[in-house]
């Protein structure tokens, strides 16, 4: 008898569809089952019965949605756990804490191997086809996936780096997965897509990546290449970077083959400017212009190195004519239940709530040209460190040129000595909440703070009180 | 007349696992049984008595250890290799049957019993291959086994010794390869529910303010009262009583106000004690997911059957799920069923349940039924209509009403009929009937409207 399958995706904020979701659908489909997805908590799923409902997770910090997601599916199922299944990346990771809070014992990894999910076919769900359809008429909508092939031609990666959960999700690295055949039965099955997403952790370190290349070529994704009536520019996309330590010039000159757009390089340490600016270099030589650069900041870095990595990129655009895009990334412990982690070393609460406050106004990238950025972060990295103490108000409504709250703000601040700047950021860190700061406010006794911390509160409340105190000085 | 040679066929192991519990979770209750029965019995109590259930969902198996007496080598093999037939009963000890350590085999592939005691460095082992067993009783061919033949068959024994245990003693239970019907038996969050319901756990002296005055009571008068410290993944359990209750309307939380201490006699002699809360405002029914609801029967702290076995003895069954309380049994002729659901049937059982049919149940239903005539018309705002020049209801209204009590004056200037809404806590009303029962107007207001 065909089961009746629910997918689910916790109700958080994604850009790419749950593709292990996809798999599974493409399983229970094969094997002639009805399968409907539904993004969060959905009230009409309650009142159908559901052989098995799958719940995918993703990143730890978003702990707590995901857990209630998974609470509330299982009511649905009476507490059945054999009807119930949890996987995806934060399972993975954190099995044994998702268990403790649930009480559902997750799957972990990925489902490689026969009879992962049924006793009676050798079917391997992560050999599957993602299943292209799964969201139709679904009100969520993932918008990249009507144009874009998502796959890997490599798992795993060959580092154990501590930031990363690569080594754990995929402990075993696979230098060649056939991407051709793959690609191909996309095609025949569901329609021609624009693009190509490949989510390979660490491309470079296969010995196969000639094949690799060869076979993107073969695919249609050769430079300059175009999809479609419309003649769109097609775009191959190594979504998880490249490895700048293990890049060659062969590497390079085979990429600068492809429709690669852009060309993802980390830069996560300023230890590695010289070897990240000679591998960006490179990838000019060889015509490789647009490249996107993701940035950790807040681990085991400075607001001014970070500032500087920044910098570095504006400057090869400028002397190259590249767009370098550079997407500063919050770092979080694998194991954090949400994002409110601070590498105490050298930021704080109030500089990574700023820095993600410019990173707001510009939709999370940094823009590739000079003037706007000297303006966002600052022309220097103390001017940096000067905006990263800015109140909200101020930095949120910068225009090009500074304003008169503006200059009055950085005329307060520049009066204070090094020890009263570390007091106003320690109380700004501490009072995340407005009403907690006016609390403060209204107990701290040095007049000089009081001054430049009315700045931080909110306005109407804080205009009169700032005119009788300018009076009074 | 030539006797018939008695025969106890394997069957019979059957019944005694998979057979005896229908909810895995009875696994656990019965293993803390065994385990605080041992507690109770060591002579050499140096170290803080201690049960520790470790779950691994992981690896599939689940541990449950106590650090009581534990058993002696040179009688281990003869122990653990008892079935029905245990020497407690009559010693005050909970289990008595001698079957409750077998519960485990009818969930796993492989069950295995550690145990030593103190002064000896000898660990008794038994392993039993449960899948073996399982085998044996489905295949046609091996029918007519006898129970001690298929014992030896999926059984082993043996002994080892162990130096640095010496000074330890503690007895050991591991099940391998752990399978239940709908994975409950490793649905922590479940467990722990279950447990801090069943095990003879302590109150949780942080959230239940009554914790000493009711523990001194039993432990004063129930010798077989006992709390132990168990510990699910090293997180220690409590009886999940609190101070404030949370109720299935979407009201305010109602809070207890006091407990009340009883004791039922059958002539002199006292078979039971218990205590039950007086809650604040008595609305509706209690929440079932928080595990408190109910008047529950107790022996030796542990649970017998769930929070509905004494819905009978209230007037409706519900009003059993707006009570909150304990009674504990201390009469040696009330025996606990093997599943513990129910006492064995006979006439104690049924004076006992008359007893607290009259002593509590009828009494607390009394006042259920009382208040809950009262509440349904105050429990938002009640609105009384009043003659603009007729000012009676406001005033002998506001001599009694409480600081709780608010009363506003809604469109008392435009409107020609003045509505006053008055919302009252349910004491207040209470205090009103009670002392005003001689005005006219209130007793005209009740009628109509209550």
């Amino acid at each position: 008898m065909p089961r009746n399958i629910l997918l689910v995706e916790p109700n958080y904020k994604t850009k790419f569809p749950p593709l292990g979701l996809m798999k599974i659908s493409s399983y229970h489909k094969l094997l002639g089952d009805k399968v409907q997805f539904v993004k969060g908590i959905s009230q009409n799923a309650a009142y159908e019965y559901w052989d098995r409902i799958y719940v995918t997770t993703l990143f730890t910090y978003n702990w707590k949605v995901t857990v209630d997601t998974i609470l509330h599916y299982k009511r649905l199922v009476r507490g059945d756990l054999s009807r119930l299944l949890v996987g995806g990346i934060m399972s993975s990771l954190e099995p044994k804490a998702l268990w403790q809070e649930t009480g559902v014992v997750p799957k972990v990894g990925v489902l490689s191997y026969p009879n992962a999910l049924d006793e009676d076919n050798d079917l391997i769900v992560d050999e599957m086809l993602p299943d292209y359809h799964l969201f139709n008429g679904v009100q969520h909508n993932y918008t990249l996936i009507d144009d874009s092939y998502f796959g890997y031609s490599t798992r795993g990666c060959v580092h154990k780096c501590d930031f990363c959960g690569v080594h754990r999700l995929e402990p075993k690295f696979i230098e060649y997965q056939g991407l051709k055949p793959y690609i191909e039965a996309i095609n025949d099955k569901y329609d021609e897509k624009c693009h190509l997403i490949l989510f390979d952790n660490n491309i470079l370190a296969s010995n196969k990546f000639d094949n690799v290349i060869s076979d993107i070529l073969d695919l249609g994704f050769e430079k300059g290449a175009k999809f479609g009536p419309t003649r769109k520019m097609r775009r191959l996309d190594f979504n998880q970077g490249t490895d700048a330590r293990l890049m060659t010039r062969h590497h390079v000159e085979l990429l600068a083959k492809t429709a690669i757009n852009p060309l993802r390089i980390a830069f996560d340490s300023i230890r590695y400017k010289d070897l990240y600016i000679k591998k960006v270099t490179l990838a000019a030589d060889y015509g490789i212009t647009k490249l996107s650069n993701y940035i950790l900041y807040n681990h085991n870095d400075t607001p001014e190195d970070f500032w500087e990595r920044l910098k570095i990129n504006i400057d090869l655009n400028s002397h190259y004519g590249l767009k370098i895009y550079s997407f500063p990334m919050k770092y979080i412990p694998l194991n954090a239940k949400d994002r409110s982690y601070v590498d105490e070393k050298n930021w704080n609460w109030y500089f990574t709530r700023n820095v993600q406050r410019i990173l707001n106004v510009m939709k999370g990238s940094v823009m590739t040209g000079e003037d706007f950025f000297f303006r966002a972060f600052g022309s220097t990295p103390e001017e940096f460190r000067t905006i990263l103490h800015m109140p909200e108000r101020i930095l949120m409504f910068r225009s090009k040129e500074p304003q008169a709250e503006e200059l009055d703000w950085l005329k307060k601040f520049n009066a204070l000595v090094e020890s009263e700047r570390a007091e106003l950021i320690s109380i700004l860190s501490k009072n995340r909440s407005k009403a907690s700061l006016q609390k403060a406010y209204t107990k701290l006794n040095s007049l000089k703070l009081k001054k430049i911390l009315l700045y931080y509160l909110p306005e109407p409340a804080s205009t009169p009180l700032f005119e009788v105190l300018e009076g009074d000085a | 007349m030539k006797a018939i040679p008695f025969k106890a066929g394997m069957y019979l192991l059957e019944t005694l696992t998979s057979g005896m519990y229908n909810d895995p979770l009875s696994i656990y209750r019965e293993y803390i049984q065994n385990s605080v029965d041992s507690i109770d019995q060591s002579s050499l109590p140096t170290d803080e008595p201690h049960i520790k259930i470790d779950l691994d969902p992981f690896s599939k198996s689940v541990k449950i250890y106590d650090n009581g007496d534990g058993i002696r080598a040179d009688s281990a093999e003869k122990t653990l290799s008892s079935i029905g037939s245990s020497g407690k009963l009559g010693t005050m000890q909970r289990g008595f049957r001698g079957i409750g350590r077998l519960g485990g085999i009818a969930f796993a592939k492989k069950v295995i019993f550690k145990t030593t005691t103190k002064g000896e460095s000898i660990v008794s082992t038994q392993e039993w291959d449960c899948e073996g067993l399982r085998k044996y009783l489905r295949s046609p061919e091996h029918a007519s086994m006898t129970i001690e033949e298929l014992f030896s068959k999926v059984s082993v024994f043996s002994q080892n010794s162990v130096e640095e245990l010496t000074n330890k003693s503690f007895f050991e239970v591991q099940l391998i390869d752990v399978e239940s019907f709908r994975n409950y038996i490793f649905d922590i969050q479940r467990i722990k529910k279950y447990l801090v319901q069943v095990a003879p756990l302590p109150f949780n002296p942080d959230e239940f303010s009554f914790h000493d005055k009711i523990r001194n009571f039993l432990s004063e008068n129930v010798t077989q009262y006992g709390e132990y410290r168990i510990t699910v993944n090293d997180e220690q359990l409590f009886r999940p009583y609190k101070d404030e209750l949370e109720i299935t309307s979407k009201q305010r939380n109602d809070l207890l106000k006091s407990v009340e201490l009883f004791v039922l006699h059958v002539g002199d002699t006292p078979i039971a004690y218990g205590w039950y809360g007086n809650r604040r405002d008595l609305l509706g029914a209690i929440r079932k997911g928080i595990g408190v609801s109910g008047l529950r029967i107790k022996v030796g702290n542990l649970q017998i059957g769930d929070q509905h076995l004494l819905d009978r003895c209230f007037r409706e069954n519900r009003f059993n799920s707006y009570t909150i309380g304990e009674i504990h049994v201390c009469d040696q002729s009330l025996l606990p069923n093997s599943r513990r659901d129910d006492f064995v049937d006979n006439k104690e059982k049924s004076v006992l349940y008359n007893l607290i049919e009259r002593k509590i149940g009828l009494p607390l239903s009394k006042e259920i039924r009382r208040r809950s005539r009262i509440q349904p018309k105050v429990k938002t705002e009640a609105t009384v209509e009043v003659a603009p020049n007729d000012a009676d209801v406001e005033d002998s209204n506001k001599p009694h009403a409480s600081p709780k009590s608010t009363v506003s004056d809604n469109k008392a200037e435009s409107s020609s009929s003045k509505t006053i809404t008055i919302t009252f806590s349910s004491d207040t009303i209470e205090q009103l009937i009670n002392k005003c029962s001689d005005c006219k107007t209130l007793q005209q207001i009740l009628q109509e409207h209550i």
